[in-house]
Order: C-alpha cells, then structure tokens, then sequence
C-alpha cells in the first residue's frame, strides 16, 4: 500500500509539519505555534491539520518527530530529582569533572551547578581492579539501606556509575536490579546501558542527564503516543536520535539523553536527502538562525559523527552528528569595545525587542539590521511574511555604531557581516580544515532564517565556490524526517591489540555487538532486506588517548583483511594530523555496530523547466548599498522555475529567508527548484 | 607602529589568527602521547611576528607564555635569520639560552616563510613527563638542557640531535612521539599562517599583526586607567619541602598611575633548591594576573606587556639568574598572583579574588610496572580552592591561575600504571569561612599496587595558609598522609612506598571573602546539609544557631562515624558516656591544640608500645578461636597491623621526641596499662571467640572514632597529627568496620543473656581504656618501688 509520511520537528516557536506522499513525493508543508508547557499538543494540533480526511490518519505509514523536550529540560534544569550513586570515595566526581575552571581569565564565571547536589550522592562500597586484586563485591546490605534512604529523600530518578563497568558490568548490574527492584516508580540508569565507554566522570555524566531527563521524556511521549492512537495514526512513531537515524518511542524511552540533539541532527538528514536529490554528497551545512548557527559536515551523503558534547556544562557523550553550535545569529548585537573594535554577539536582542528594524524598540545594531541598512532586506515585502520592516531605525542604529569606529553606513554595516561571517568561518575551520577535510571540496547548503542571506560571504571567506539553498531551506527539519532511517548505535569499549593472533578475539567481539543490533532491528520490526549493520572501530597508536573512526572492511577474516584496517587507519591519521607512525602498534579502543533500518526512498518528482527568464518573478529593482554597486534586482522564489539563471548582485525573497546572490556571482534553479550558486574564483 | 587597516579587518585577522593557535592545540591534544598532554592538555600554542612578539597564545596553560615569549629572541640570538630555511624545527627547554621556564616544558617554534620572506613564527610549548628521580640544587641537576638547536633542518629531521636527547630521557618511547605531535602542531600552524598571506596578501597580514598589538595595548590602556592611582604593598610567604618549615618571604609594590602600572617586586636570594623562577617566568605570571584584573577579554598578545614595568632583584627567587634550579617555579608563581590580587585589593575590591590554594599539588610516582616490566612515570597536578569573590563563593576543586590542566581518568590512570585511586573528592571544612566561602581543595588518595614505587611530592600552601580578605578566613593548608610504616617525606617531597601502601593528598582550600558571620544563613545551612562544611564549623565558625542547625544535620562524614545499627549499635549507645569522657579528657584535648607536653606524649607512646605487644597477642588468640576463616582473618589482620604500628610508627614517632628504643624497652609498664593489657590478654587466652572479641573490640573502635574526631580538629604539632592521622585513615576505619561487623554477627547469634554479659566484657575494657589515657596525661607510675 503507498502511504504518506508525516515529519514533525517541534520547535521553540513554531511546529513546523511536513507530509510526503510516498509515490510522487507530493509534499505538503504547516506551521502552527508551539506549545512550550507541553509540545504534544501542538503536535497533535498540526497533525489534526494535515489528516484531515484526505489523506486519512489510516493513510499514515509514518510518524517521525524531532524534539527538543530533553534538550530544554537540561538547559532550564527542569528535570527529576536525581541521586547519584558511585563507587566508594567518587562522590564527587560529578562535581568535579575534569577539575578544570570554567574561564582562563574571567575569574568572575561559575561552573554551572551540577545536576545533582552533593547531598544526593551516594557512595557504595564496590571497586574492581584493573591490576588482577580481587574485586569488592557490592552489599546487599549496603544496597537495601540506600534503597530505604534515597525513598526517604523523595528520589524521582537515579544515575549509578561504578568504576571500570564499562569492561565489568557485574556490579553495576547487580546494583542496579537490585535498587530498581526496591523503587520501582524510580528511572534507573546505570552507566554501562547508556554508554559503555571508557572515561568515568563523561559516562557518569551521561549517566546522569539520562536519568536528570528520564522521567520527563517517559511521561511526554507515552502522552504523544496516546494522543496519536486516538487521532487514528497507526503506525509505530518514531523519534530522531542525535546519530541522525529514528527509534521508536519505546527505544527512545530507556535512553533519553540520545535525542538532545534530535532537532538539528534531523536537519542535517534533510540537508543531506535535499541536496543528493541535486547531485551534491560532500557538503557543509549552515543553519543560521536568530541567535545561533549550527555547522556541520556531510561526506558522501553521510554525516560526519562525534561521541561526545558539553551541553551547558554537562558531558554527554553517545554517538551524535558532528553539529558544532556557535552563538551568533541575525539577532546577534554589534558593538564595539573598549579597544575600538567592532564586536558581534554575543548578546543577542532576541525577538523581544529584536532588531531595530523590527520595530519593536530595539535600540541595538544587529546583524539583521545591517542587512536591512544595506537594503539587502526590506524593500515592499515584509520579512518571513510576518514581519513589516523599518530600514529607517536599521540605518539609524548602525550609523550610531559607525560614528564610534569613524565609518560611514555602509562600511559600518559590512562591517558588521564581515566580523559575524569571520565568527562563522571559524566554527567552519572547526568541523572541516581541522578534521582534515578541506572546505573547498564541498558546497555550503544554506537553511534556517538567515543562512542563505549570509551563505554567499561565508563561502568566499572559506573560499568554497558553489552554495545550495533547498527549496524550502525553513522546514528542512521536518523533511528530514521522511528521509531518516532508523539507526540506533552499540559501542563496547575493548582496548586489542591489531594483530594477527587477536583476530578472533576481535571477530567474537563484534558478533556480539551485531548479535544485539539485529535482536533490536528485528524488535523495531524492520523486514530483513532492509537491515543494515555497519562496523567500525576507534582505533590509535598504542599509548595515544584519542581516538579515530575507522571503518571496517567487509570481512575480518585473515591478516589480510587486518592489514588493510591498519593502512585506513594511518591514512585517516595522517589526513587528520598530518603524520603516521608505520613501526607503532595500532589498537581497537571501542568497536560499534551501527544497526540501521533503512527507509524506503522517496521518488520525488522533478519540476519542469521554464523558459530560463527569471523576469517572471521580477519583484523590484532595489538601491542596494553594496561596496560593487548601487542597485540589484529582487526575486520571488515561488514564482522562479528550474532553468532561471540569475546574475547578482541580486535577493531572492521566500517565505521563510532571504537569499543574497553577490555580484559577481549567479544562481540557477535547478530540477528540485534548489538554488545553486556559483561563485567567482 | 600605525596602522591604515581599517579595525574590521584587523578584528577579522584577529579571529583567523586565534583559530590556527587552536587548531594547533587540538593537533598536539590529540595525537600526542604522554597523559600530560592528551588527558592533561599541559601544553599551549601560539603566533609571533617575526621580530617574536606574540601575536596570538591559544587558551591553554598561562604560565607556558613565559616558555614563549623568549624562545623566539633565543633561536635568533644562536642563528642567524639569513639561515633559516622553510621547514626548520628548532627544539630548546632550558631556561637560561632556550627560552624555557624550566626543563620538562620543550619547545618548538618553526620560521614561517612566504614568498621567501620570513613573516611569522608559530611554537608550542608541551610538559614532557620525565626528568624524574633528579636533585635541584642548581639546573645541572633537573635534566637535560637544550639550547634552541634544529631538529629539524629543511624539512629533514636530525636524527643525530633526536638520538643525544632520547638516550638522556627517561621515558624515550614516549618523547619522541610526544615530539612528532609538536612537530605536526607546528606544520598546522605554518600552513594556515601561509594561507592568510595568500588570501589577504603577505603585508596586510603583518599590518593586522602590528594592529592587534595596539589594540591588545588600547584595552589594557583602558583597563588600568580605571583602576584609581595609588600605592599598593601587599606581602605573603611561600614554603616547599626544600624549605623544611622555613617561610620565604615575597612581596610587591604595585604603582598606578594613569593609564600605566609598575610592580616592584622584592624577595630573598635564589634558593639552591628548584623554586626559582627565570625573568621570562615572572613576566608571564604578572601578565596572567594583570589580565584577570583588568580585561579578562583582551587577546593574549605582546600588546598587553606595553603599559606594564616590572621589577625584581636579578638573583632572586622571582628572577634567578644561572645557574638556578628552576624545577618547581610555579609554586611561587602561583604565590604571585595572590600577591598582585592582595596588593590590588583596596583599589578594585569587586575584582580581586582572596587568596587561591597557591598550591601546584603534583604527584609523582615511579617505577617498574609489573605487569609490562617497563620503568613508568606518572605525574598529576591536582587542583584545589579558588578564591572567594566579593559577590560570589570560590569554586570548589579546580586548577587556578597559571595551570590549567586536567585531570587524568582513574580509568586512563589504572589502565596505563600500576597505582589505585581510591578517593577523589572534595575537602569538608577546607575553603575559607566568609560571607563568601573560599572554594574547597581535593583529596587523592593513591595506593601503588604489587610493586614498590618512589613518590615525590611538590606542593605548598603546607605551612602557611591561603588568606581571605575583608574578614574572610583562610582556607585550609595541604597535607599530605602515608601509611604507617612508610617513611617519611625526605626534605625533597621523596620516599619509597612498598607495594600496597598508599598516600593521601589533601589540596589546600582558599580564602574566603567577608566575614563569616554575615553569610547568608541559608548558605551556612545549604553547605552543611551537602556536607560542605561540618556541623562544628557551621555552630564555630559561621555561628549557626546549633539547635537550628541541629535540625536537618547529615550524618557527618567523618568525625564519629554515623552510629550503627544492630548490637554495635547497642554496645555503643552502653559506652557513649566512657567515649565522651575520653574525647573531653584533657590528654586528647591537648593533642589536638598541641598544648599536651611532650613528655606525656613520650610517655604514651612507650606505654602503647608495650600495650600493643599484648594487644597483638591477644588478637592472635583470638583468631584462634575463631571458627570461619574470614572472621580470623580479620582478627590475624589487626594483630599484624597492631605489630607494624608499634614497630612504624612508634618508632619514629619516639626518635621525634628523643626517646631512644633501650629507654623505652627499659621504663616499667604502667599500673593502668598492665591492668588493661593483661584483662584483655586473659579474657582473649581463655576464650572462648565472643568473649576475646567484646574484649579486644573497645580498643580498636575508641581508636578510631579518637582519630575521627581529632583529625578534624587538627594538631598544630606535626608529631601529634601523624599520629592522629594513622588512626583517622581510611585503611584503619575500614578494618575497624569489618571487625564490627564480626560484633553484629556475633550478637545475631547469641542469646540475649549472652549479649548482657558481653557488653559488660566491653564496658569494662572501655572504663580501662579512659584509665590508660589518664594514667599518660599524669605520667602515672607505681606507687611503691620493687625493693
């Protein structure tokens, strides 16, 4: 049966909805405002929108959300009350981290306060050994007194974290089933579920922010799911996790903490389905929004992953997408500083007041108001469609800013997306030149409000020369929900020697980890011809630290095959480093199978040329104060077909973001209506 | 130098800049190999012109600025510029003609060239841990010096060079990859400085430079100017195990004046000990400071240093001339830093910070790891208290001022050397009381397993404390805790530690800011319900009303140990009153306040020396009588532990107050002691199990909960504390618990009538224990001789 499929991404302001058919890939889009105090409802709100009879919620073959419930609770510290239990003498580990001071200089910052406070740590009397001592078998005794204390306390969740459970697990199990035996209305984590990797004081973190987030997370999506079933969805909802890939509810449920960066990892997957629909695998994805941008880097259709984040503080480490996060975005507020140099961010006008042009009595330059001081925004049209412009208040404020740098308007405000477009370069060099990849390789896919209206400058500054802008660069998120496949990651810690003798060793390793990612594929319910288990390990030189990901060859049979992980071992390090040491003795550190259930792909139908004259969707001619000239033409991106070519300077306006095309440079609609934009050498 | 960049350029320069300053960082963090660096990230990367003015310093470890800012001057003062080539590596550590601070911290700074100019240098300085088991009476000592020579030329590595340091470093695996990390760091450093020339063009670069040391100055400019004009003295004194517990004194005189500042420092002549500190060291520890205090945001650049002077005796401790020991600089380093925070704290007193833990706390162990047979280092600095702020408490167990490091993973720790971390938490009672608490210093306590190992300790703030300001108290000193029978810290910080011994070191906490009593009583109580502060110093030092605080008081976690459950419980509750009599008696009240006089302490000591000869006999009886052998093991376990205190501890403890072993052999046992030692004796001779145990339990546990007690009091004699301080470990408590455990199984299977008559077994022996106290604090003797 052809069904259609539903994306929701819920965000701060909006619910943005998103359906596909699944033959034709007929797509519809809606936007209702979110319900903060609880996102279910205006999930459910959007969805009662679209399944309105035609199609029918029967019609439903899938559900995939993004939401960001775990991430806000971490952030506005909203979450269970939590206690903590370690290994005897490790109370603190929580608090003290890695002992390093939140600020170089700044003796004025705090470390954000742990999530659990220091009366709610708990130590029990255990400890295995790495050195051959005989371990020391936790108490039951012990165990049922603190069962009895922390239900005294009021304990809504709890984090246990023993040393050394990532290669034995014995104590923490035991621990675990016991105290979760005793309280059963309690969410237990125990650290070697949720991540089974060396480095104590990031696994007791992520240890606790599942824990912190569990009870929340539990309860909103038993709600959703309910209010689902009785809208009529049938099928099994699915959440996006921050590798990328979907789980259903109930996977999501045990293991919270892997969906904090659910929102902008589904956008990376939609950048990524988008943009191959075009032709584009290696690409650099820029999501600009009011007051942040999120980076990151696609290679060959995949995006690039990481294992762990500090989220306000906290450690977490799961596997998740690559997204590194920078506070700068089109609110970010210009100022200069006590040096004389302009500054950008990081304090932001937010939408209330919000830039100056907006005229809500934003008394502060932004970044927007730049662009609206240089005409790039504004003109007749209202921004987003929502929002009428005051370009006289933007001019305003940045020629106040000017006066203090002794520069005129127009080179105050390019000022301005000159030192914002160097703040994003170097989140750039983060992801790519210092990860051996080379920016100019890829092309930057601009989405999010203000990514396509400074795309075009980043660019150059990376010297990269082509940039995309999707068609519908603002719901991104929820169409990368049609193209997500279910993916959850298993990881085991097991430093071995790469040699010819561990083989087996190794071999019996990843059986194991595969074995449990095939029981899940088949517990989410995913027919056989659509499983996929990929293998890879972090890998380094004996006695290096970190590690690096490698993936491995089909089979791990014979010394051979060894081999050839050993030579893609030392490429990727010398491509990452820059050197390779051929006579050191290479280590696997963490094996992982990734199980993926693949999606089945949606055939999306391509537009039919135009005449290749852009002059049909001609909006205006507008002065634009650019350094080049004086004026450029304004476009309406619903009205452009593929084939139209346009010269800059120019602006393509749309719905949900601004496109600037500098001089120099010229964008075509190509057969998906992306906008593909080619800058001069 | 002027500028015609317009400062958008400049500010866009700036940023690229810093970022191939991180991007190097990442690159040595990443791919090198020592702990120090990879988990420690003890290292730090920067840009200079080409005249070696730093352009830009990635955030990483302050006091390396001092390894930077002269190696540039140092390369060109041994080679000509005609010479360098693209793709030379110069290497150099010493601290005297390389540049350095001191010998562990190697750098590398590369010549960047473009279109066959020299436009830039880019360096990283890394900590190597090595230059171990070395004495520091003058540099010679403390390892290899390396003036800044080649390693690589032309792109060509030097292998002769390589070969003469590996063969004088101890760990030589390890160096040199550590080396080919810094290498690689650097080669990032020259491509992305490469890069800029070409997309901004060569001279636009270099005026953006030139720029930024302007702008760096303009900010300081700005800073100092808002800091009234004025003279500001401010003094302190630092100690070291060299220094035995001699004070040195440091001082400052800080001149304001407009928008420039002058510090004079002043302290006593080099020491022939490695707590020296090279000009360049100095420099680097004022400029940290500064810009804590004036603009926390300013680049780390050259720019900063122009409004600044800074005086100091040449050939003192704060600026050594050669041929100094320079090993250990940071402890009075870190001492400066205070000092200018004191100095300035009348004129910009929301600013400063009281006094951080001064300390740089470093453990070091070495030795033959049994498992690979390999000779193995493992160096960890530790961190302690942060000052209190005018506003806003201390931050609790972190590194301050000019390090930075982290820590390294028990997990990493255990999996690469043969030691055992058994605790790692923060100090109760250590961060200075105030309206606003000093920060809280760490306990690590580290136990060498299956091999005998050498520790060397380094740390400070032992016998000074670090102070507050505007009322606020001092935070706590360090300590540092052997197991008995380990010897004694040497007057290096050296002793040998046999397999299975451990050592706990105890950071020092920091000042505290205001007084104590106008802290918000919500706070006072938030800190002791978290165990922050112990209920004595909520009531002592904050005066906290104790019924109110009675009221939700935690257990404490040390002091008397929280009462147990079970027939402990109740042999506990029959003896409070003999136990708090003992704590009241005026013998253990003078040892905590060190006003006991030596010769009841003498006297004590020999009188449980001979108590403890039948103490151990009576455990081993009883162990005898025991049916389950874990139960006489833990019995055999007291009686060997009993032996080894006598024959450790006392010993040394006797030497300290000048009592010779045939003086003590030969003083009579007391009335009291005999009377004690013999009713034990008998009752754990004749048997049978539960009777010995009710006798020999009373001793054993009023130990304890004495040494609980006490060691938060602390004792200003250092005899006094050591011998608190055995009975407070963790290694005693533990053994006391298992062996009460015995007591509770024991009380499971007796009849009630049984356990009447046990408990009085054990009154009786603690009614004999309060006499042996008394019988020390009078000296008691025998009445009538024997003749």
């Amino acid at each position: 049966m052809s069904g259609w499929r539903l994306g929701v991404d819920s965000g701060g302001t909006f619910t943005d909805v998103c359906m596909v058919r699944e033959e034709g890939g007929e797509l519809t889009i809606a936007k209702v405002p979110s319900t903060p105090h609880d996102p279910s409802e205006a999930i459910l709100a959007g969805v009662a929108e679209m399944v309105d009879g035609s199609p029918s919620a029967a019609e439903i073959a899938f559900f995939g959300h993004g939401t960001t419930v775990a991430t806000n609770a971490l952030i506005e510290r909203k979450g269970a009350r939590t206690a903590v239990v370690t290994t005897d003498g490790f109370r603190d580990l929580l608090e003290i981290g890695r002992q390093r001071r939140p600020h170089l200089y700044d003796l004025q910052r705090d470390k954000p306060e742990p999530l659990v406070p220091r009366d709610l740590r708990f130590e029990v009397a255990e400890r295995v050994y790495l050195g051959g001592e005989e371990p020391v078998q936790p108490r039951a005794a012990e165990i049922d007194a603190l069962a009895d204390r922390l239900e005294e306390l009021g304990v809504e969740a709890l984090a246990i974290c023993f040393l050394h459970s990532f290669v034995s697990p014995d104590h923490e199990r035991a621990v675990r089933d016991r105290l979760q035996a005793a309280l059963p209305g309690v969410f237990v984590t125990a650290s070697h579920d949720v991540s089974a990797e060396f480095r104590e004081y990031e696994r007791l973190s992520t240890t606790v922010v599942n824990s912190f987030v569990g009870p929340m997370m539990q309860g909103y999506l038993r709600r959703l799911r309910r209010g689902l079933t009785e809208a009529g969805i049938e099928c099994e909802p699915q959440i996006t996790l921050s590798n990328g890939g979907v789980v259903s509810f109930d996977s999501a449920e045990s293991s919270p903490m892997r969906t904090v960066l659910s929102g902008p990892s589904t956008g990376l997957v939609g950048a990524a389905e988008v943009c191959g629909r075009s032709g584009y695998r290696d690409l650099i994805t820029f999501d600009m929004g009011g007051t942040s941008t999120d980076v990151a880097l696609i290679r060959d259709g995949v995006p690039t992953m990481r294992s762990d984040l500090e989220l306000q503080g906290h450690a977490i480490r799961t596997p998740m997408l690559d997204i590194e996060t920078i506070g700068a975005g089109g609110g970010s507020i210009a100022w200069v500083d006590s040096g004389g140099h302009l500054r950008v961010g990081p304090q932001s006008a937010g939408a209330d007041p919000g830039p100056a042009c907006y005229g809500k009595g934003g008394e502060l330059p932004t970044v927007t108001d730049a662009n609206a001081a240089l005409g790039i925004l504004g003109g007749d049209r209202a921004l987003a469609g929502r929002v009428e412009l005051d370009a006289e208040a933007a001019e305003r404020v940045v020629a106040a800013l000017g006066e203090q740098l002794g520069l005129g308007l127009r080179e105050t405000a390019e000022g301005i997306l000159r030192v914002v477009t160097a703040n994003m370069a170097r989140a750039i060099r983060v992801i790519s030149a210092a990860k051996g990849h080379d920016p100019r390789d890829y092309a930057l896919v601009a989405f999010g409000g203000a990514g396509p209206l400074h795309a075009a400058r980043l660019a150059e500054e990376m010297g990269m020369s082509r940039v995309l802008v999707p068609e519908t660069p603002g719901v991104l998120c929820a169409q990368g929900l049609l193209a997500a496949n279910v993916r959850t990651d298993y990881a085991r810690t097991q430093i071995v020697a790469a040699r010819p003798a561990n083989l087996a060793e190794i071999a019996d390793a990843f059986e194991a980890l595969e074995e449990r990612a095939e029981r899940w594929l088949e517990e989410e319910g995913i027919p056989a011809e659509r499983r996929s288990v990929a293998r890879s390990a972090d890998m380094r030189y004996r006695g290096q630290n970190y590690e690096l990901r490698v993936p491995l060859p089909v089979s791990l049979a014979g010394a051979a095959d060894l081999d050839r992980l050993v030579a893609d071992f030392a490429e990727i390090h010398e491509r990452t480093y820059g050197y390779r040491l051929d006579d050191e003795e290479v280590q696997l550190v963490t094996l992982r199978a990734a199980a993926t259930g693949l999606t089945p792909a949606v055939e999306v139908a391509a537009t039919p040329a135009g005449d290749g004259d852009p002059a049909r969707a001609l909006v205006e001619t507008r002065d634009l104060r650019l350094a080049s000239g004086s004026s450029g033409e304004v476009y309406a991106r619903d009205r452009l077909l593929p084939g139209d070519v346009i010269r800059g300077p120019a602006v393509v306006e749309q719905m949900d973001t601004t496109t600037f095309v500098p001089a120099g440079a010229r964008a075509a609609v190509d057969p998906y209506r992306a906008l593909i934009m080619e800058l001069p050498a | 130098m002027t500028t015609t960049l317009d400062p958008i350029t400049v500010e866009v320069l700036g940023l690229a800049l810093s970022s191939a300053a991180e991007e190097m960082g990442e690159t040595l963090v990443r791919s090198a190999y020592s702990p120090s660096i990879k988990e420690c990230r003890d290292c730090s990367t920067a840009i200079f012109d080409p005249t070696g003015q730093v352009l830009t310093q990635a955030e990483h470890i302050p006091i390396h600025l001092g390894s930077l800012i002269g190696m540039v001057e140092a390369v060109t003062a041994r080679h000509s510029t005609a010479d360098l080539e693209p793709g030379d590596v110069f290497i150099g550590n010493d601290a005297y003609t390389g540049g350095g601070t001191h010998l562990p911290d190697i750098v590398l700074v590369s010549p960047v060239f473009f279109e066959e100019e020299l436009v830039a240098w880019v360096a990283n300085c890394a900590h190597h841990a090595d230059f171990v088991d070395r004495a520091h009476a003058n540099i010679y000592q403390e390892g290899v010096r390396i003036p800044p020579v080649r390693l690589y030329a032309a792109g060509e590595e030097r292998r002769d060079i390589l070969d003469f340091l590996l063969l004088n470093c101890q760990v030589p695996h390890d160096r040199m990859n550590d080396l080919r990390a810094q290498v690689a760091a650097n080669a990032i450093g020259v491509e992305r400085y490469q890069g800029l020339c070409r997309r901004y063009g060569a001279a636009v670069v270099a005026d953006a430079g030139a720029a930024l040391l302007d702008y760096a100055e303009r900010r300081m400019r700005v800073g100092i100017e808002a800091i009234p004009d004025g003279s500001y003295p401010f003094e302190d004194t630092f100690d070291a195990y060299e220094l035995g517990d001699a004070l040195e004194a440091i001082s400052v005189v800080i001149e304001v004046s407009g928008a420039e500042l002058t510090l004079r420092f002043d302290a006593g002549p080099q020491l022939r000990a490695g707590l020296n500190m090279v000009r360049t060291a100095l420099e680097a520890t004022v400029y940290y400071a500064l810009k804590t205090l004036v603009d926390p945001d300013a680049p780390a650049n050259a720019g900063l240093y122009r409004p600044v002077t800074i005086e100091a005796p040449a050939g003192s401790v704060l600026s050594c001339v050669w041929p100094a020991a320079v090993n250990e600089r940071m402890q009075a380093g870190q001492r400066v830093v205070d000092l200018i925070h004191g100095a300035l704290a009348p004129a910009i007193p929301t600013v400063v910070t009281a006094a951080h833990n001064g300390s740089t706390s470093i453990v070091e162990l070495y030795g033959r790891d049994p498992r690979s047979e390999q000779f193995y280092i493992y160096v960890e600095s530790l961190g302690g208290g942060f000052g209190a702020r005018a506003a806003k408490d201390g931050i609790d167990g972190v590194q301050v001022h000019l390090t930075n490091t982290s820590n390294l993973p028990v997990e990493c720790l255990e999996a690469d050397f043969p030691i055992v971390v058994e605790r790692y938490e923060l100090g109760v009672d250590s961060g200075g009381a105030g309206t606003w608490r000093g920060g809280m210093g760490l306990h690590r306590r580290l136990r060498v397993s299956g091999h005998e190992a050498t520790l060397c300790m380094h740390s400070s703030r032992r016998v000074s404390a670090p102070w507050g300001l505007d009322g606020g108290e001092a935070g706590s000193r360090g300590r540092v805790d052997l197991d008995p029978g380990v010897a004694p810290l040497d007057g290096r910080g050296v002793t040998t530690m046999p397999a299975g011994a451990a050592v706990s070191v105890r950071t020092p906490g920091a000042g505290g800011y205001g007084s104590p009593a106008e802290r918000a009583r919500e706070l006072v109580r938030d800190d002791l319900r978290e165990g922050r502060i112990s209920p004595a110093a909520a009531v002592d030092r904050y005066g906290l009303d104790p019924t109110a605080a009675g009221l939700d008081v935690p257990p404490p976690t040390s002091g008397p140990a929280a009462p147990r459950a079970g027939y402990t419980g109740e042999l506990w509750t029959a003896a409070e009153p003999l136990f708090e009599a003992i704590i009241a008696h005026p013998f253990l009240t003078g040892l905590a306040d060190g006003t006991l006089p030596e010769g009841s302490f003498g006297y004590f000591l020999i009188q449980d020396g001979h108590y403890l000869r039948d103490y151990a006999r009576s455990l081993a009886f009883i162990a005898g009588y025991a049916h389950d052998p874990a139960e006489a093991s833990v019995f055999l376990g007291a009686a060997s532990r009993a032996v080894a205190a006598e024959q450790g501890m006392h010993g040394e403890l006797l030497a300290q107050c000048g009592i010779t072993a045939a003086e003590a052999a030969a003083t009579p046992f007391s009335p009291s002691g005999e009377l004690y030692a013999r009713t034990v004796l008998s009752r754990a001779a004749e048997g049978p199990f539960a009777d010995g145990v009710a006798a020999v339990i009373g001793c054993l546990w009023i130990y304890r909960e004495v040494g609980n007690v006490l060691v938060e009091r602390g004792s200003p004699d250092p005899r006094y504390q050591r011998w608190i301080d055995s009975y407070s470990g963790e290694s005693y408590g533990a053994a006391v618990e298992v062996a009460l455990d015995v007591v509770d199984r024991i009380g499971r299977d007796s009849t009630p009538a049984e356990r009447d008559r046990l408990k009085e077994i054990f009154v009786d022996t603690c009614r004999l224990e309060w006499m042996f106290w008394d019988a020390a604090w009078r000296r008691e003797s025998w009445p009538v001789g024997r003749a």
